[in-house]
């Protein structure tokens, strides 16, 4: 812009070195470990490096591929055991203590699969031996397969077969957002319209008091709400005073507790957008329309909403993609029904340390939120071919 | 000039520690003050280690990540059983060496394990408050009863002991919970049981919470750690622990694999193993002891409060093996369950 | 009918808005330990409380020195990214905008997930370091979008007449350009802090009981019981908050005048 068009050469070269240090950051603190959680979720871990034996062995023979699981037990040190266990009981409930208990005392197991039989009858189950042929490779899509529901039937075709708790819960993850973006949009439009045309003293009061919600943690406001609502808490204790309820109402750990916290932690990302635009709404024009003999009410929505679509479109937007990644807000005010995506991969992490299936529902979710803000470019885009202001 | 000052500032706050002391990890608040009591101090006296503390907030995460960077910045902790298991499948934790340590008769059975030991005993039931049911609740059909103790009943989010209680409220006697829940079958009967009452439970996150809501009840009845309602009874709370069918898991130390203080493993070990040391604790937080010597350092009064003696007759155990097969599974199954 | 609409709507907006926080917040200072009204009676001990528990003061020191450090990196990295954008080719531009502030866009877990797995490949879990960087990744983009707007809202005459008076290409950009923008960067570099400070989901994923922060405990204080020291962190949490924007307030209103 303001570096002056006769050298670009200098220009190029300026940019280049002040790119340097920011990009090299961005690409092995930001991109790489984004890249390598993709990579994690179609990787089989140990489970896929483990079975080297096993993978070249003769499938028709039974023999042979027992011999061959023996020798790749007794090659691998506790710990490769420990996360190949891991990986298969991820497959199949019950296979890591069967594949531990068998590689602990894999020396002495005569290695034929009468030998095998022997030590655990559960090795005569054909289940135990397909789940491990179907992880010889270091890559799977399993993880995925787990959290769409779509299994490979016998024909190698995709199928609606699976279990669908995790389509379930990235449904109600959307429905959730949808929800808490349209009650969010209803309040905050009143708020940014008085921000824009209010006298200046109270419009001045009202912008005060969004920044400062803007400005406080999100947590702390969460706080305030779980403070709140609790049964023994400040609402219920004020309506059971007024005599409107005789018992405590249960306002907290259900969807009403959910969606009231985000939308508060959520309104001034609305309230921001749609104010900039009414801002930019000469007063005239209401006047104008009300000289022609419209009514207040027909003014504001013949006149004054259109022009404000494009702040509330911005508005939704905003709050729709931040409302799909919310964690803390309905971890704290939502019962188990209100949880969203984000709580079940912390909860993969945390808890049961199945990166694979963290990693798998994250990439569902970053890709969620990428296909709505290219939506939303396009729209922009389409919106300033075709000579609206965008 | 600036330079040079933020270089100062990022130095000093990125020093790095030297020589660091025994670190020992437990869960924090009251239950740590009492292992402080108990175990590190005559650990600290007898060893002549000095020792830092810190928290550990359960998961596996922590420990692998130390293991896997060779970063071992802790070196004893407190875990649940099941996880020292798994963490112990997964080479994370040191291996004892029992015939060093002795006395593995005097501990209760499968607390002696191939890389740590059982110490704390903790009893899981349900409690309710004594003024809100003159004729109290008696075990688990009562807790399943809707119609007999009406109201609303917390219960922790997670398949873990709720199965196990499901399935003694169906008649099957504790010591053959887990034969009935390894199959599908058994399973199905545990959710039925739950599915009576679904539209009563109130989730519960920490410990503190049953306490809570049975205090100022917002709940009838809630499942429960014993200690959490023997501390609140003490403290004149009206509530009470149902000891029948209740069931005992443990918690167990053990060393991080990879640890500088290897040497004091065995000392370590053979203190928080100590009989007197164990009714100390005991006589601190009313968790049991893992050592049936315990017992006669302690007072009647404080045994009453404790998973032991006559309260652990009709008790079932719990298995770490089944949950750490079974735990991805059902923690699924459940999580499905309470969401529908 | 219309007025009644208006103000109708307006305040009840308004109450959802504020009450939340001007009803819980003055329960740090109840004499009893139920959070609610009316209170028992004027009390700082809970403030006595959190101040001599070593957890809590520990996670404050904790919080402001990794705050610290991400602003200086984040105005670091969004600073230079900002200044070197602003000298590239059109379409360069967009793609680099585009990638400089994305990280506003991914959902937190996703980037919690992605930080603890590879963070926790390079050692850096659990340390300053790790929480410093990964807080700076997120705070840079802020202070790139408010330096980028200073620059992009700089007179360009202002820089023509500097050349026009002889100055070099570099002393123009030293001593005309960047000075101007230092609203810029000073108000990135109160973002920056602000991100970090209130930073919940990455650091849950990122630090170690040692390097807890405090949005981090007070998280896990929410999870286990409610207090009233709880309040006292939000309270405490909340004025730190006030006291930054007040800064951004007075910052703006000192750089206002030069533009003239």
């Amino acid at each position: 812009m303001h570096a002056s068009p006769r050298r670009p050469g200098g220009a190029r070269l300026a940019a280049l070195v002040l790119l340097v240090l920011p990009l090299a950051i961005y690409s092995f603190l930001y991109l790489m470990p984004i890249g390598s959680m993709v990579a994690l979720s179609v990787d089989n871990g140990e489970l896929g490096r483990s079975l080297v034996a096993f993978r070249d062995a003769d499938r028709s023979d039974a023999n042979a591929r027992a011999a061959a699981l023996l020798t790749d037990m007794r090659a691998m040190d506790a710990g490769t055991q420990g996360a190949t266990a891991r990986g298969l009981n991820q497959n199949l409930a019950g296979f890591r203590s069967l594949f531990l208990n068998t590689a602990r005392k894999s020396g002495d197991i005569e290695p034929t699969m009468a030998g095998l039989v022997a030590f655990d009858p559960r090795w005569a189950e054909e289940q135990y031996w397909q789940v491990m042929e179907r992880n010889t490779a270091p890559f799977t899509l399993r993880h995925f397969g787990q959290a769409t529901g779509l299994v490979l039937d016998d024909n190698g075709r995709l199928t609606a077969g699976g279990d669908d708790i995790y389509v379930q819960i990235m449904w109600r993850t959307l429905v959730i957002a949808v929800q808490v973006m349209f009650v969010t949009l209803l309040i905050s439009y009143p708020l940014a319209y008085a921000v824009a045309n209010a006298r200046p003293r109270f419009a001045a009061f009202v912008l005060v008091a969004v920044l400062l919600s803007f400005w406080t943690s999100i947590l702390v406001r969460t706080t305030a709400w779980v403070i709140l609502l609790q049964t023994s808490g400040l609402v219920n204790a004020f309506l059971l005073w007024t005599g409107a309820i005789a018992e405590p109402l249960q306002l907290i750990f259900n969807r009403f507790g959910a969606i009231v916290s985000m939308t508060h932690v959520l309104l001034p990302f609305a309230i921001i957008p749609m104010m900039n635009v009414m801002r930019t709404i000469p007063k005239s024009q209401a006047d104008a329309s009300r000289s022609l003999g419209a009514g207040p009410i027909e003014t504001f929505l013949r006149v004054y909403f259109p022009q404000t679509i494009r702040g509330v479109a911005v508005a939704a937007g905003t709050v729709f993609i931040l409302a799909l990644g919310f964690y803390i807000t309905p971890s704290l005010t939502g019962g188990p029904r209100d949880q969203m995506v984000s709580f079940y991969i912390a909860a993969f992490v945390k808890e049961s340390l199945n990166w694979g299936m963290a990693s798998a529902l994250s990439v569902l979710l970053l890709g969620a939120v990428l296909v709505i803000v290219a939506i939303y470019g396009a729209a922009r885009w389409a919106m300033a071919r075709s000579g609206g202001r965008a | 000039m600036k330079v040079i000052g933020i270089a100062t500032l990022c130095a000093i706050v990125a020093a790095p520690v030297a020589a660091r002391d025994v670190t020992i990890a437990g869960w924090g608040g009251n239950y740590q003050d009492a292992q402080r009591e108990a175990y590190f101090k005559p650990f600290a006296a007898k060893s002549g280690a000095n020792f830092t503390e810190t928290t550990y907030l359960g998961g596996l995460a922590e420990i692998k990540a130390m293991v896997d960077t060779n970063n071992v910045s802790w070196d004893f902790l407190i875990m649940g059983g099941s996880e020292l298991q798994l963490a112990c499948d997964e080479g994370l934790l040191e291996p004892l060496d029992w015939e060093a340590i002795g006395g593995k008769d005097d501990l209760l059975p499968g607390a002696a394990m191939d890389c740590g030991v059982g110490n704390v005993v903790i009893g899981n039931g349900f409690a309710y408050n004594s003024e809100v049911f003159p004729t109290p609740p008696q075990d688990w059909r009562d807790f399943f009863d809707r119609d007999k103790f009406p109201g609303k009943r917390g219960v922790n989010n997670t398949p873990q002991f709720n199965l196990e209680y499901a399935l003694m409220a169906d008649g099957v006697p504790p010591d053959q919970i887990y034969e009935v829940l390894a199959t599908p079958e058994g399973v199905d009967r545990a959710f039925a049981q739950w599915d009576k009452i679904k539209d009563l439970l109130q989730y519960w996150e920490s410990g503190a919470q049953p306490v809570e809501w049975l205090a100022s009840n917002n709940v009838a009845l809630s499942t429960a750690y014993n200690g959490r309602i023997i501390m609140a009874k003490r403290e004149g709370k009206p509530l009470e622990f149902v000891w029948k069918n209740h069931v005992v898991n443990m918690d167990g130390w053990a060393m991080v694999k990879g640890s500088p203080y290897k040497d004091q493993l065995t000392e370590f070990i053979q203190t928080v193993n100590d009989p007197e040391n164990q009714a100390k604790f005991s006589s601190l937080m009313p968790y049991g002891p893992s050592n049936t010597l315990a017992a006669t350092h302690l007072s009647p009064e404080i045994v009453a409060g404790l998973p032991a003696g006559d309260n652990i007759k009709e008790a079932a155990f719990m298995s770490d093996a089944f949950w750490i097969d079974h735990l991805d599974e059902l923690r699924e199954r459940w999580s499905r369950w309470s969401t529908q | 009918m219309s007025r009644v609409i208006f103000w109708g709507s307006v305040l009840l907006a308004l109450a959802f808005l504020i009450v939340p926080l001007v009803l819980v917040l003055p329960l740090a200072f109840n004499e009893g330990s139920f959070l609610t009204y009316p209170m028992d009676g004027f009390s700082l001990k809970w403030f006595a409380e959190i101040f001599t528990h070593g957890q809590w003061t520990r996670a404050f020191w904790n919080s402001l020195r990794i705050a610290f450090g991400a602003m200086i990196a984040g105005v670091l990295i969004g600073g230079l990214a900002a200044t070197g954008v602003m000298l590239t080719g059109r379409a360069l531009q967009i793609v680099l905008t585009g990638l400089f502030v994305s990280p506003l866009v991914v959902p937190s877990i996703v980037v919690g997930v992605a930080f603890a797995y590879a963070f926790g490949r390079m050692g850096l879990s659990g340390s300053y370091w790790g929480l410093v960087l990964a807080h700076a990744i997120l705070g840079a983009p802020l202070v790139f979008l408010s330096v980028m707007t200073s620059l992009r809202g700089l007179d360009p005459d202002l820089d023509l007449a500097a050349a026009s008076l002889g100055a070099s290409r570099s002393h123009r950009f030293w001593h005309v350009t960047l000075p101007l923008a230092a609203p810029g960067f000073l108000a990135g570099a109160l973002f920056a802090f602000t991100t970090s400070f209130d930073e919940v989901v990455v650091a849950l994923f990122l630090a170690s009981p040692e390097s807890t922060t405090l949005p981090v405990a007070l998280f896990a204080g929410l999870r286990d019981r409610l207090q009233p020291t709880i309040v006292v962190v939000a309270l405490l949490l909340s004025l730190i908050s006030f006291a930054l924007l007040w800064l951004m307030w007075w910052l703006q209103s000192l750089g206002r005048p030069q533009k003239h």
